[in-house]
């Protein structure tokens, strides 16, 4: 009979089945093996927590300077600012007549808010704040127009004169100096 | 269920673990020692928890099939070191164990003296056949005739539909037969009946 069924199968497996049981390993050497490292896996896991709390108290660290460094780096603009400001309404702001700035401007140390209104009707201080706005931005156009990029020199080239200048049919390219 | 009672029905189940353990690991006595002791390691620390929703052979078998595939995966990427070298060693030789040859044909010869050489020779044969076929033929035909579950019971540990099931079951048996067949093992060779 050259054929196979299932039932022969079935006797091969049950074989192999009976072979592998021989060399199985004891339930008891297995369990208590996976008993003592399941301590490891307590102290493992302890040593996640411990890691994930550092980790997070770091982030927090950094978030925190992070924000300090950035205070402090704005409070020190603001100040300077303000003390422009300051020189510019006890001075002579530029662009304002001496009448204005001597009528409106009450002198200023420091922040507005720290200008007292002893008893005035019309509110001085909102005054000095209206002040104060007009002059900061009059001071910034008087900045911006001052303004020349440091790299301005790089857009500078030997033929600039060439360029500007109509060129005339009948002048030379080359200038001789007659001394 | 109480720890001691599933304590008494995993040590029943023992050796019929260890078979599929050992079909998971294509047959390798360390690596399927090896599943099982981080299988009851995961039963010891709560990560794998029977809920009664089906018996508790199919959940352990589905528990050894999940934690082979894991250590599987583990030591494929260990070998592009992106998981430590350290892990896959630990949990392949416990404390207790001691490396092993694989099972290969070798148990007979030393625990039974008796049983021929043919016999032998046969069933290396039908392991080397068995281990030819695709992996999902090969678990169905293991857990129908070497554990005796049902094809239900087997599609639950594979985690596949019954019909699935069923079709790969058919296909392996067909396939080991005509190998087998091929290799002129047929039901007069003797392997035992």
């Amino acid at each position: 009979m050259q054929d196979m069924e299932d039932k022969d199968l079935e006797t091969l497996f049950h074989q192999t089945r009976a072979s592998d049981q021989r060399s199985a390993t004891s339930f008891d050497r297995d369990w208590e093996a996976a008993r003592s490292r399941l301590v490891p896996g307590r102290r493992a896991s302890l040593r996640y927590a411990i890691a994930a709390a550092c980790i997070i108290v770091i982030v927090i660290a950094v978030a925190v300077a992070v924000r300090v460094a950035g205070r402090r780096s704005t409070i020190p603009q603001q100040s300077a600012r303000n003390q422009d400001l300051g020189q510019g309404l006890q001075g002579r702001p530029p662009g304002l007549s001496d009448d204005t700035t001597a009528a409106r401007t009450p002198p200023l140390r420091g922040n507005s808010d720290s200008v007292s209104a002893p008893g005035g009707i019309g509110s001085p201080k909102r005054r000095v704040r209206h002040q104060y706005v007009r002059l900061a931005t009059h001071e910034d156009r008087e900045l911006l127009s001052a303004w020349r990029s440091p790299t301005e020199f790089l857009l500078k080239s030997p033929a600039d004169d060439l360029l500007k200048v109509v060129p005339n049919i009948q002048d030379s390219m080359v200038r001789i100096d007659s001394r | 269920m109480e720890s001691s009672e599933l304590h008494a029905q995993l040590e029943a189940l023992h050796p019929d673990s260890f078979g599929w353990a050992l079909l998971c690991c294509a047959r390798d006595v360390t690596e399927a020692e090896s599943t099982l002791q981080a299988v009851y390691l995961k039963v010891l620390s709560g990560k794998a928890v029977f809920e009664g929703k089906s018996s508790l052979k199919t959940w352990l078998f589905g528990v050894i099939k999940k934690t082979a595939a894991e250590r599987r995966r583990r030591k494929m990427l260990s070998r592009f070191r992106l998981v430590p070298l350290e892990d896959v060693i630990e949990t392949t030789s416990s404390k207790t164990g001691r490396p092993r040859a694989p099972a290969e044909g070798h148990a007979d010869a030393s625990h039974s003296p008796d049983v021929g050489a043919y016999r032998n020779e046969i069933l290396a044969m039908f392991r080397t056949e068995l281990a030819a076929l695709p992996r999902r033929q090969r678990e169905v035909l293991h857990l129908v005739f070497y554990q005796d579950l049902t094809l239900a019971e087997a599609a639950e540990v594979m985690g596949v539909s019954i019909g699935s099931a069923r079709i790969h079951y058919d296909r392996a048996k067909k396939r080991l037969k005509t190998r087998l067949i091929e290799r002129g093992v047929t039901t007069n060779a003797g392997y035992g009946r």
